[in-house]
């Protein structure tokens, strides 16, 4: 610690603090353009010049200048004020004094600066510039003519994101914070820069003029997206969130959000959304009032009692899931409940409940960056966690993380700095986690005592790095060679996301990996064993709460098949889409065509929703309140932040209705429900609502550890077919962004993504129109050709209705396909 | 006891004498005083709204009367799409001028608002817009 | 006169391998690599009193003190070729004539500081600099005086060759460091210095090409004989001084430290162009303040030329006569550094173009009183600057305010140049 004096007031900082934080820690502000907690020292604006004693003559600025013993700080003085005054004269110089129609009046740091200073005439006189504006993509807008050259925007894209879209160009005046060869934007779209401008440089397109910042209210809430559960602040006005405000003190990721979490929200207030029950009437939906479709769907669901199906989405709140778990399993007596097509979850349900004993995962989002080997399963982590995929970069880029890709393709994070990706065959992930199990355990690498070491050994007895290598085209030598530097690491993270979009992300290869840390003494300690990357904002919610069958009752995909057969007699969907996400769509259509009863709750009339009896209007998680269980098990608030949209109705509210008209318990109000959570789930036992706090709290685990031999499923092959795999475009997440004008914007179509070997053989060129065909159907696509898939690999998300891929897939890890024009 | 009274009717008397205050409105008009802050006008330029559409008169007025909504035109420009101003509400302090930063709005002599419908009062941007 | 660095020099072309071999070159080296340990070079260096040629000054083995012995990792040493201040020449000249003496210097260089990879940055323009050096690198290599196991020691060295984009910041270290390693030329952030963190994260020496140049000849004849050849006592060796502007014979030449002003002008140059008399001088490059003539007689060392308000600097003196106008010199200099300018900090990229127009509405009779003090406030508030950039750029202004205030007054009061009719 060193001690130095500020303005007469004594601090003692950490020793690699700078000026700046030791002044902010004793709440003095020093006026600062240029930095940004989260980003290296930069030092370019000069607002924040101090005096120093020990160097006195000359003013230095406190964002990069280190704290040093006995230090004696000045930050206001007479020569402190006229420099920063100077300073922002010239940067009004050339700034173009268009406050009222620029966006960030109100939250700019050139504008608060001004005023705080009182610079109400400039000494000096000059031209503005007159660069062009790029207007070429839908959601950044540049203008460069605004830029005071703070270079935040540039180094966010760097450091966090490690896209690298920006960099000054030119010298002198005409430098410019410019893109490759000053082109258009093009870039992942992911806003940060637009986060961190401290002007109106960098503007948000679909919020532009939409409102002025002091007008927003703002709510904090949790991302609805994927199971990061980045916390977020919407920009609310007149009942409709306008935008996401970045607050750069909000949550482990400080403000950072990717695509979807910025550009997204605007499902909330679309002009699709349901505002009233339909009930379908001689094949077409008539309107119809709250009591009208309850008392029908109550009197159905009574009926059908024990044979009914109900399958949610994990985008339900803890409280709506404890109720949808409380009606069907409690008051209907059904264990036919089940969410994200049963395989989805299964890493967390069977693979971490049998590796650990509970259906959590033992490792933290904050163990990420405090590790010292990262072992990523599938480069699609980013994709489908981009923030978490910051935390890789972060990781990788400032603490040094080595990086370990086991993956069937190359991705972003594979450009990291000393990142190594074992490119394996599609589907052999278990065989080679197996591999690198085998590897450990011969060369004695595993901790002494582990129990079940001799029973695994045994089954892993087949699992030589030779035979793998043969089986996942992976060397034998870089299979030893990974197994050795993941044994040798003082701690070691895996990382395992999983997904609709990843059937081959199951129970066993959990437990696969689970074994990695087991045998390594990697559970319970700080910044090692593995992170079950959920794909929900309440994927690991819905784990915690039971929905998945316990007594024998049917899985997801099973449940939509018994609605044919007469098996499941009612059939409620709350929220999810399985006509788009689940397997075989073929399949899934006919059965709900043949189902008895369906009712569909959700916020669109869905692909899925056509096919109901009954559809209920619900609400988004603006419209609500309620808490999100996130990937390393955070539980966090969302805050209702706008009325619902017509006579929309919670799943809390129509959950709680129906499980009253069925003769259960009516709850009062989402803290009671989560109190009830509290009592009855082990993991939450002790929290209270208005306990979490704007931070949320982790939820304690006890890992019970225990080996599992898992044998690696037989891969299909044959010759001239390629392996689909499917997955989270980066842009997208479930079926839900589909609704977000942001992504579509940047993704708006369905695309298979060939390598450039096939495209070439197939005489296929980017952004044809192909035709995928398996032996379930075939459908027509986009083609993308890509650097980073391995020959023979083709690779296609999961989110788009209009050509959805499950047309083709099955439900296995990898579908054999032919492609062709 | 008596002195009031006639105190009184001293100075009803005197009036009797006096030039009537009274206009005889509508008939006689009366004069307007400089700075008078009667209905507002948009102010034209180029044959547009001087408006930008900056929020800061809605900001600004203390009986939340105006009520403006940006559009954005084929030059990526600010404009008003919507400027309305309750009249019903309206208390004309004149903070909305005052607080304009682009002089596109400015308080006219017109002071004869009175109106059949409740909607009327409603101004919409082009009953607002300046008269040539 | 004692020659040290153009003691090899030939007068028409370059001198060759052979030649250089056969006049003791790399004698230095070979008693360096067989009776001196690493320390006792770098000692020899700091007793020797050099100091960095580039135009601070800074003390060179004091430099590579600082340098931590036992960090893990490569450590790297950079010469920095990147001469662009307008008025300096003299690297060009010293690579022209005699590229052997820098590539021994940068060899015994890398072997005290136990460096295994150097680098030499050289300007871009400096096309025959750059072809000598290369062929005296090969033809060093071939000789088994640089590459693996030098001499048959333990010691190993490379030396590469890197063009430089050509942008003047380059020459900054810390953005030199960036340009080598591919990134934009910014300047670095400092602390921390070069030294600890700097070329890939490793501990990095940043020397001038005359810096290292002078080493083999201290290694060969002792600390004392090069303290010795200064005609001032303070002050140690041969400086090289190009002069240009006003005079009969504009050269570049090697003279003791301490040399006086006015013996340089009037005696190696011939002294001023016929009819013409000695107004102003800038002693060190276009980031040095302007002398007058009253200050003729200082000494020209780094300390003597800080005391009369200026700066010694590279040694490039530029000799104005009465007929230039010094407002319009400064103005030419302030275009360079304007145009220069990395743009990186407020002050630099908006001030110097400030300054630059100013200065423009003085030229052209159009100033007023409180320019002056305009001017003056930057001269102290660009020195906030993030580097060294423009704090130099400040420095002809600076000078022009200190010894020349009534000349820009003139402009002002006359409302136009008074030297132009």
């Amino acid at each position: 610690m060193v001690n130095l004096t500020i303005d007469n007031t004594q601090v003692t900082v950490a020793k690699d603090a700078t000026i700046f934080d030791a002044a902010k820690s004793v709440g003095i502000k020093i006026p600062i353009l240029c930095h940004d907690k989260k980003l290296h020292p930069f030092g370019g604006c000069r607002m924040c010049l101090v005096e120093v004693e020990q160097m006195k003559g000359r003013l230095i600025p406190a964002c990069t200048t280190p704290v040093t013993e006995g230090m004696i700080v000045r930050t206001t003085t007479d020569e402190i004020v006229k420099a920063r005054k100077l300073v922002l004269e010239l940067l009004l110089l050339k700034h173009p004094l268009d406050c009222p129609v620029c966006d960030a009046a109100g939250d700019c740091d050139l504008q608060n600066l001004t005023y705080e200073y009182k610079v109400n005439c400039n000494q000096f006189s000059d031209e503005k510039f007159n660069h062009a504006i790029d207007y070429e993509n839908p959601l950044i807008e540049r203008d460069m003519n605004r830029c005071i050259h703070c270079g935040k925007c540039a180094r966010i894209c760097d450091e966090i994101v490690s896209y690298g879209a920006y960099t000054f160009i030119n010298r002198g005046i005409e430098a410019k914070m410019g893109t490759p060869f000053d082109g258009p934007l093009s870039c992942e779209f992911c806003g940060s820069c637009i986060s961190v401008c401290p002007v109106g440089a960098l503007i948000s397109r679909p919020f532009k003029f939409k409102a002025r910042w002091w007008a927003l209210n703002k709510v904090k809430s949790v991302c609805s997206y994927c199971g990061t559960g980045c916390q977020l602040t919407l920009g609310v006005k007149d009942n409709k969130v306008l935008t996401t405000v970045y607050d750069e003190n909000q949550g482990f990721h400080n403000g950072q959000l990717c695509t979807r979490g910025r550009f997204a929200y605007q499902f909330v207030n679309s002009d699709n959304r349901l505002t009233t029950p339909l009930i379908k009437k001689n094949g077409k939906f008539v309107e119809a009032g709250w009591d009208e479709a309850l008392k029908l769907v109550s009197e159905k669901l009574g009926a059908a009692k024990g044979s009914v199906g109900a399958l949610t989405t994990a985008h339900l709140t803890n409280e709506e899931l404890f109720l949808f778990e409380k009606l069907f399993r409690g008051t209907l007596g059904s264990d036919n409940i089940d969410h994200s097509a049963g395989y989805a979850h299964a890493a967390l349900t069977e693979g971490a409940q049998k590796a650990f004993g509970t259906v959590t995962s033992p490792s933290e989002i904050a163990d990420i960056q405090k590790t010292n080997l990262l072992l990523v399963i599938k480069t699609d982590a980013y994709e489908t966690h981009p923030v978490l995929g910051f935390e890789i970069n972060l990781g990788v880029k400032r603490q040094g993380v080595s990086l370990r890709i086991v993956s069937d393709k190359k991705g972003k994070i594979s450009r990291l700095p000393g990142a190594k990706t074992s490119v394996h065959k599609p589907g052999t992930e278990i065989a080679f986690v197996n591999a690198l199990a085998n590897v450990i355990i011969a060369e004695n690498l595993a901790v002494a005592g582990v129990a079940g070491l001799d029973q695994l050994k045994a089954a892993l007895a087949d699992y030589t790095p030779e035979k793998v290598a043969a089986v996942t085209g992976v060397a034998a030598e870089e299979i030893v060679a990974l197994a050795k530097e993941y044994a040798a690491a003082e701690k070691a993270l895996i990382m395992l996301p999983i997904g609709l979009g990843y059937p081959g992300h199951d129970a066993a290869l959990a437990q696969a990996v689970a074994n990695l840390a087991i045998l390594t003494g990697r559970i319970g300690k700080e910044g090692s064993g593995l992170l079950i990357m959920g794909e929900k904002n309440n994927s690991q919610g819905a784990a915690d709460l039971g929905i998945y069958p316990k007594n024998g009752g049917l899985k997801g995909a099973a449940i939509i098949d018994g609605a044919a057969n007469g098996q499941v007699k009612a059939l409620f969907i709350a929220g999810e889409n399985p006509v788009v996400s689940y397997p075989n769509r073929k399949k899934v259509e006919a059965a709900l065509e043949k189902a008895e009863f369906v009712v569909v709750s959700d916020l669109f009339l869905t692909e899925t929703a056509q096919f109901a009896d009954v559809v209920l209007p619900a609400v988004s998680f603006a419209e609500k309140n309620g808490t999100f269980t996130s990937v390393g098990r955070r539980v966090q608030q969302i805050n209702k932040a706008v009325k619902p949209a017509g006579l929309a109705k919670s799943d809390f509210e129509i959950l709680n209705d129906l499980n009253a008209a069925l003769s259960g318990k009516r709850y009062g109000n989402v803290a009671e429900v989560f109190g009830e959570i509290a009592a009855t789930v082990p993991a939450y036992q002790g929290l209270t609502l208005s306990g979490l706090g704007d931070e949320g709290a982790v939820l304690p685990v006890a890992p019970a550890a225990k080996l599992n031999a898992v044998a690696a499923p037989a891969v299909p092959a044959a010759a001239g077919k390629l392996a689909l795999v499917t997955g989270s475009a980066l842009y997208h997440s479930g079926t839900l962004s589909r609704f977000g004008e942001g992504p579509m914007y940047v993704c708006g179509d369905a695309y298979a993504e060939l390598s450039e070997a096939d495209a070439k053989a197939l005489k296929i060129e980017e952004g044809d129109a192909i035709t995928v065909k398996s032996d379930v159907g075939s459908v027509s696509l986009k083609a993308k050709v890509g650097k980073r898939l391995p020959a023979g690999v083709v690779f296609a998300p999961y989110h788009f209705a209009d050509a959805s891929i499950n047309t083709v897939t099955d439900g296995a890890a990898v579908t054999l396909v032919t492609v062709g024009k | 006891m008596i002195m009031p009274l006639i105190k009184g009717l001293q100075i009803t008397l005197s009036h009797l004498f006096k030039k009537p205050v009274t206009l005889q409105y509508p008939d006689e008009r009366p004069q307007i005083a400089p700075g008078f802050r009667g209905l507002h006008a948009l102010k034209v330029s180029h044959e547009n709204a001087k408006c930008v559409a900056c929020y800061l008169c809605p900001t600004v007025c203390p009986a939340k009367c105006i009520t403006v909504e940006a559009g954005e035109d084929a030059n990526h420009n600010k404009f008003a799409a919507k400027y309305e101003i309750d009249m019903l509400r309206c208390i004309f302090c004149g903070y909305c001028v005052e607080a304009c930063p682009v002089d596109a709005l400015k308080m006219t002599e017109e002071f004869e608002l009175a109106n059949y419908k409740r909607a009327d009062f409603t101004f919409t941007k082009d009953r607002l817009l300046e008269k040539k | 006169m004692e020659q040290v660095l153009f003691r090899h020099n030939r007068p028409d072309r370059s001198v060759t391998f052979e030649e250089y071999c056969a006049e003791g070159g790399f004698d230095a080296l070979k008693k360096a690599l067989t009776a001196m340990t690493p320390d006792e070079v770098q000692q020899t260096v700091i007793d020797s009193g050099l100091r960095g040629r580039g135009g601070a000054g800074f003390p060179t083995g004091k430099k590579w003190s600082f340098v931590p012995r036992n960090l893990p990792g490569p450590r790297w040493l950079i010469c920095n070729g990147d001469e662009m201040e307008p008025g300096t020449y003299k690297d060009r000249v010293l690579l022209e004539k005699n590229p052997f003496s820098l590539i021994e210097g940068v060899t015994l260089a890398s072997y005290a500081l136990g460096v295994r990879h150097a680098f030499i940055f050289l300007r871009r323009d400096y096309e025959t600099a750059a072809a000598n050096l290369q062929a005296g690198i090969d033809a060093a290599k071939k000789a088994g005086l640089l590459g693996e196991r030098i001499l048959g020691t333990e010691f190993s060295c490379d030396i590469d060759l890197h063009l430089s984009a050509g942008r003047y910041i380059c020459g900054e270290e810390t953005a030199l460091i960036n340009a080598l390693e591919g990134k934009r030329p910014n300047p670095r952030q400092k602390p921390p210095f070069p030294a600890v963190k700097g070329l890939w994260g490793g501990p990095t020496v940043v020397n001038n090409v005359e810096t290292l140049a002078n080493v083999p000849a201290i290694i060969a004849n002792g600390a004392a004989w090069f303290k010795g050849l200064a005609r001032n006592p303070e002050g140690a060796g041969t400086k090289l001084f190009c002069v240009s502007g006003s005079v009969v014979n504009p050269v570049c030449i090697e003279l003791p430290i301490g040399t006086p002003l006015r013996e340089i002008i009037d005696q190696a140059c011939g002294g001023l162009k016929p009819g013409k008399k000695f107004k102003a001088c800038i002693p060190g490059g276009a980031s040095t303040q302007f002398l007058s003539e009253a200050h003729l007689d200082v000494p020209m060392d780094f300390d003597p030329v800080v005391k009369v308000g200026s700066r010694l600097g590279s040694g490039a003196i530029i000799v104005f006569d009465e007929g230039h106008c010094l407002v319009e010199a400064t103005l030419n200099l302030i275009k360079f550094f304007a145009r220069e300018s990395c743009g990186w900090c407020t002050p630099c990229r908006e001030g110097l173009q400030f300054v630059k127009e100013i200065l423009e509405r003085i030229e052209r009779g159009g100033g007023e009183e409180r320019d002056l003090d305009l001017l003056r406030d930057h001269t102290r508030f660009l020195s906030y600057a993030f580097c060294a950039f423009a704090p130099g750029a400040m420095s002809p202004l600076d000078g022009l305010l200190a010894n020349f205030e009534d000349e820009v007054r003139e402009h002002i009061t006359r409302k136009r140049c008074p030297l132009k009719g």
